[in-house]
């Protein structure tokens, strides 16, 4: 993924703060976790959760997996969300990197999604009555409601219509849309850089293994964060009593309790993610004083990417 | 360079801190620490038992409560471990820790209390029919129990509204059984809430009782916790099932609920052989004040005293008893009817009580009144498989109070009536009135006046 050579700049912490390296390495232990859970659960409705106590309890080290699955998840939310407010304040969506912020509104609601499903398949009495209200609110939609129900939520099959979105759907396309997201920002020069107040841009190049150590090393962080918080916060799972709605649709719940589940549920939340996908041809002046992105410094990235490829096609013996 | 080297060894070794923490858990699970505690309680081996699991065959559910309630007593003979948890206590069988295996408890650790019986000991049981409640009347104890005197404490509630108020509650017979008004949710005597509303201090007076009585001190509806100083009681069926020690915290060998508050300190175990001790946390602890409607326990008899089975400890000064009440424990004579209630919905004990010193003694006249067991009498035998001390079977000819109230430890051998003690077992010969010389009046035989001859001297 990484050019051979990055400018110095480039790799300064305040760039990136680590939060698209830090969501692919979430995306990572989730993915990897969910493979290990699907060796065990039961996406059927009289077994699912009892594979879930099974899976946390009996299972060798289920608990953890389990409870990895579950942290990844929810700090992925909070991890994209950051990250797309990064990209926003860096002014990343311009020009030819407008394609690569709707692919990363894109995974952001993949994200969200997939969070909201797996919360549904722990089939407890939350995911359960997670279920029902999202169908609720989906089957309010004009003309396509019915279908689009029964495409996301499933009829009979919920649960296992679930299952497929979570496992295979969301993941699959997420998994391709992710990749093709980390290439493209190489693709589109690399990391957003500020101007220097001279007017130059800092040329200086170093080697890539550089940026490699460190995303290591944050990442061993993380991973150690992680399976502590795993190891003392166990994943919940609501069997009985009062069930709780996840908490990144809480803003969602408070809406629908005042008017219509449809406008406010569904259509409310919409608005914002369509501004969103817009403002990368939204005027600049419009939406933010002066670019923070030095076009020279751009064009320096591309220079960069292109003198690595030359680089590699020489270490090969092709044409320079 | 140097700098990046510190940080990769920081680095691995939060990663290897971050795996020991892994391997602790693993390794040493919350519910292992049960185990080991139980194991030590009882001088057995401390070496971990690992996951207890026990197939409901009835239900086809795989249960680990035990994997955590290590050294749990056996509930009874008739309440198997076989049966599984879930059954009574709902919750969640699958789970290994205490949030998630206590979601759903009914009744938290009593399911019998009685706002949960109907989920709890009336709930039904793995093969789908209701264990103790539902169905026919005399198997219904749950409907019974709860209209019954010992829920509603209607006789004291009046009794105290008449000497407080002057003003006459109900008595006797308020509903009959096939009433069902008063089988949904608290049986409510409803000549006695209308007075709720009443001014000062009638009033008062009823809301305080149905707050401080009923619900709030120590009858069947309440936790039965301490009063004043007094050990109680556990609440609903555990009342009288599940015996006191005297202590407030749970006194068995279970390790996960150790030092639990538990009125009454019961252990996990149910009992149909029911001592006076037990009867003695409600019936013999003291008097009520009427003025300040306060409870005071008896200072002649503090603690433990109470449950130590000491018979001088358990008659009032001043009160005359006959033997048979100081060698026998209060079941042997009332029957369940009595004690549980008969479905009707009564005001006063007088309406309830149907055991007579005629019972099983007689008249100078007549010998006391029997009746055959026959296969039909189902409910009667079935009293007679729960003890572990007498059984009851058909031809057996058994003392009766009338209808459906029979003593059912009493037993009819050539022409002697013999009773057996529900609790120990032993067995006694009932000395008969008719041919003993006593002079009394069958016709008006009363236990006061039985008492003023056959009165026994306290200890």
């Amino acid at each position: 993924m990484h050019p051979r050579v990055l400018p110095r700049a480039a790799l300064a912490w305040r760039r990136t703060y680590g939060l698209g390296g830090l969501a692919v390495l979430l995306t990572i232990v989730t993915g990897s976790t969910g493979v290990l859970l699907t060796l065990y659960y039961e996406p059927s409705t009289g077994r699912a959760s009892e594979s879930l106590l099974r899976i946390a309890y009996l299972v060798p080290l289920g608990w953890l997996v389990r409870n990895l699955h579950y942290w990844a998840a929810q700090i992925l939310v909070v991890v994209a969300l950051l990250h797309l407010v990064r990209v926003l304040a860096h002014g990343a969506l311009r020009g030819r990197m407008a394609l690569n912020w709707l692919v990363g509104l894109g995974l952001f609601v993949a994200v969200v999604w997939a969070d909201f499903s797996g919360y549904v398949l722990r089939w407890d009495l939350s995911g359960r009555e997670a279920l029902a209200t999202a169908g609720g609110l989906t089957e309010r939609a004009p003309v396509v409601g019915s279908a689009m129900t029964r495409l996301l939520w499933g009829g009979d099959g919920a649960l296992l219509r679930t299952y497929f979105w979570h496992c295979f759907g969301i993941a699959a396309v997420g998994a391709l849309a992710l990749g093709y997201h980390a290439w493209r920002v190489r693709r589109d020069g690399g990391v957003a850089l500020p101007a220097r107040r001279d007017g130059a841009s800092d040329r200086t190049l170093v080697p890539s293994v550089q940026l490699v150590r460190r995303e290591l090393i944050a990442s061993g962080v993380a991973l150690a964060a992680l399976a502590v918080v795993s190891t003392y916060l166990d994943a919940p799972i609501t069997l009985a009593g009062q069930s709780r709605a996840p908490w990144f649709f809480y803003p969602i719940q408070l809406l629908v309790a005042r008017g219509d589940p449809f406008w406010l549920g569904v259509v409310l939340p919409l608005i914002p993610l369509a501004l969103l996908a817009a403002l990368p041809w939204a005027p600049a002046a419009w939406w933010r004083r002066g670019a923070s992105v030095d076009p020279q410094a751009r064009d320096s990235r591309l220079q960069v990417v292109e003198s690595a490829e030359q680089m590699q096609k020489r270490r090969a013996g092709g044409p320079a | 360079m140097r700098r990046a080297g510190v940080a990769t060894l920081l680095t691995l070794l939060l990663l290897v801190a971050a795996t020991m923490l892994v391997a602790l858990r693993e390794w040493r699970p919350a519910w292992r620490g049960y185990q080991v505690a139980a194991a030590e309680a009882s001088d057995g081996p401390t070496s971990g038992r690992g996951v207890v699991a026990v197939d409901v065959a009835a239900t086809g559910e795989r249960e680990l409560c035990l994997t955590c309630h290590a050294g749990l007593e056996e509930m009874s003979r008739s309440h198997p471990r076989a049966l599984g948890c879930v059954v009574c206590h709902g919750g969640q069988a699958g789970a290994l820790d205490a949030e998630v295996a206590h979601q759903g408890l009914v009744g938290g650790a009593n399911p019998s209390a009685l706002d949960v019986v109907e989920r709890g000991c009336g709930a039904a049981g793995p093969g789908g029919e209701r264990c103790h409640g539902g169905g026919a009347l005399d198997r219904d104890h749950v409907a019974r129990v709860r209209r019954s005197l010992q829920a509603t404490y209607a006789g004291g509630i009046g009794a105290v509204l008449t000497t407080f108020s002057g003003i006459h509650g109900p008595t006797g017979v308020v509903a009959e059984a096939r009433d069902a008004r008063a089988t949904d949710g608290l049986p409510r005597i409803v000549a006695l809430d209308a007075r709720a509303d009443e001014a000062p201090p009638v009033g008062q007076t009823a809301r305080d009782l149905r707050q401080s009585c009923v619900t709030g001190g120590c009858h069947l509806n309440s936790s039965g916790g301490e009063v004043d100083g007094s050990s109680g009681h556990a609440a609903g069926c555990a009342a009288c099932h599940v015996l006191s020690t005297g202590a407030q915290t749970y006194q068995g060998a279970d390790a996960a609920v150790a030092a639990s508050a538990v009125p009454g300190g019961g252990r996990h175990e149910f009992t149909v052989g029911i001592p006076f001790t037990q009867c003695n946390t409600c019936h013999n602890r003291g008097i009520y004040d009427l003025r300040g409607l306060r409870f005071y326990p008896r200072d002649d008899m503090t603690g433990p005293q109470m449950y130590e089975g000491s018979e001088a400890s358990y008659y009032r000064p001043g009160e005359r008893y006959a033997q048979c009440e100081v060698t026998l424990n209060c079941i042997d004579c009332h029957t369940q009817a009595e004690i549980m209630g008969d479905g009707r919905l009564l005001a006063d004990k007088a309406a309830a009580q149907r055991t007579r010193c005629s019972t099983c003694h007689g008249t100078p006249e007549n010998a006391p009144a029997s009746r055959t067991v026959s296969a039909s009498d189902t409910t009667l035998r079935a009293l007679g498989r729960a003890s572990t001390v007498y059984d009851v079977r058909v031809g057996d000819r058994l003392a009766t109070a009338g209808g459906q109230q029979v003593i059912s430890s009493t037993r009819w051998e050539d022409d002697r009536l013999i009773v057996t003690d529900k609790v120990d077992g032993s067995q006694h010969p009932v000395p008969l009135v008719r041919g003993s010389g006593c002079e009394q009046d069958g016709s008006s035989q009363r236990a006061q006046y039985c008492h003023t001859c056959h009165y026994q001297e306290q200890p």
